[in-house]
């Protein structure tokens, strides 16, 4: 009777140390004016290190990307997922545009145009809800090796609306991938989720302001 | 002694699969060919344009989604000479008055030398995959392709746009009996890769022809 109760304790114990939850909740990242240099536009738009002189409305539209899923078993069996990631991406494009711009109002909505002339803007920047893609996985192409990585895929796309009326738009994307040891084993998916999904939405914000950049310019020909 | 050398033989068996090659070619790309994939399909004198690459490296190794069925064959796919070959051809077909510049140029180098606009592709990133599949004694062999980068057309004025293109191309063998892995893979891998750097090309092409058009409509 005594060893089937520590039969049944080491099983209980097994598994709840199988299911492990990976929590990915990166800190917001303080956008720097040197940051622009990584852009994918960088030598073809002017300035983009500089703060931009005018007024400018942002309508940032929300993403959720706070979500609960399970691990697929092939790679992490019975792993719980926790993602919180819309913080960091307000925090994070907040603080680029803020960087970037001279002054900036947040809005909740697209503006028409005559709310852009009202409120003196100069242009409105509006921010399509962008799409995230992730991935944790063991990468085969090293066989004897197999490190973790986490990949994370972020899509959107920027509109530029002038006080004039003209509309300008371009898509913009941003894709960070982090490895993590084979000996790490599954805990490090929260580790390398929170730094591949921070440093994609850190990429994504600069290619954001960039564009942003760049479509004013083309706005203003 | 007769042991180790046919353990060695085998070694050396293996070693030959897992490095072997696959070899994409340059496609040839027609006029009539760019006309279908342009969305704006008219006026085609768009003056001197100028075209820049990204110094390409675009080696590769194809890698397997799963290993079931065949030993995880490690495949060398260089496509730098099939794309840089595909894409200035492509280009030369597409455009009446091309010129192709080793580094991007001012708005004021353009007006200079009385350029309309630049077009300018970056390195793109390369994914090439394969899965094989066993179905009792038959077993199908699937290989990807895909090619994903960003071109970026400026005019005198300085005007950008920037658009994102991406494709994926695939070929497939199925029902093979008692297979050569190798044998069934590299075909496979350079299909795919050859077909989607044409597509990725004529892509390009096409989409740079209806950003021009577009900015000379706006000017």
């Amino acid at each position: 009777m005594r060893l089937f109760n520590i039969i049944i304790v080491a099983t209980l114990s097994l598994l709840l140390a199988a299911c492990e939850t990976v929590k990915v909740k990166p800190e917001p990242v303080q956008m720097k004016s040197s940051d622009m240099s990584k852009s994918s536009l960088a030598g073809l738009v002017s300035d983009l290190d500089k703060v931009t002189k005018g007024r400018y409305a942002v309508a940032l539209k929300a993403t959720d990307w706070d979500i609960k899923e399970s691990e697929g078993r092939e790679i992490c069996a019975y792993t719980k997922v926790e993602l919180s990631l819309n913080n960091t991406y307000q925090k994070t494009t907040r603080s680029g545009f803020n960087q970037s711009f001279e002054s900036v109002t947040f809005v909740d909505a697209t503006l028409s145009e005559k709310e852009i002339k009202a409120g003196g803007f100069d242009a409105q920047f509006v921010i399509e809800a962008p799409r995230i893609a992730m991935m944790h996985d063991r990468d085969r192409r090293s066989f004897f090796d197999e490190p973790f990585f986490w990949a994370s895929y972020i899509k959107g796309t920027v509109t530029a609306q002038s006080k004039a009326g003209r509309i300008d738009q371009m898509d913009i994307e941003a894709r960070e991938k982090v490895e993590a040891d084979p000996s790490e084993g599954c805990q490090s998916g929260s580790r390398i989720g929170s730094e591949s999904t921070s440093a994609a939405i850190h990429s994504f914000t600069i290619e954001m302001i960039s564009a942003a950049k760049a479509l004013l310019n083309n706005l203003n020909q | 002694m007769k042991k180790i050398t046919s353990i060695f033989a085998v070694g050396i068996c293996l070693f030959a699969v897992a490095c072997a090659k696959a070899e994409p070619k340059a496609s040839t790309i027609t006029r009539s060919e760019i006309a279908a994939a342009q969305l704006i399909n008219a006026n085609d004198d768009l003056g001197h344009i100028a075209v820049y690459f990204e110094e390409i490296d675009l080696k590769t190794k194809a890698y397997a989604t799963t290993y079931r069925g065949c030993m995880p064959l490690v495949k060398d796919v260089d496509l730098t000479a099939p794309y840089t070959q595909t894409i200035r051809a492509g280009f030369k077909q597409g455009f009446a008055n091309v010129e192709f510049v080793s580094a991007p140029m001012s708005t004021q180098e353009m007006k200079e030398k009385n350029i309309q606009a630049q077009i300018q592709l970056k390195k793109p990133t390369v994914v090439i995959e394969y899965r094989v599949k066993e179905n009792f004694l038959m077993t199908d062999f699937k290989a990807f392709a895909t090619l994903k980068g960003t071109l970026f057309v400026n005019n005198q004025t300085g005007a950008l746009q920037q658009k994102i293109l991406s494709i994926t191309k695939g070929d497939e063998v199925n029902g093979t009996f008692i297979p050569d892995c190798d044998r069934e893979l590299a075909p496979l891998i350079e299909n795919a890769a050859t077909e989607a750097i044409k597509q990725f090309a004529l892509k390009n092409i096409s989409t740079s022809k209806d950003i021009i058009r577009i900015q000379n409509s706006q000017k």
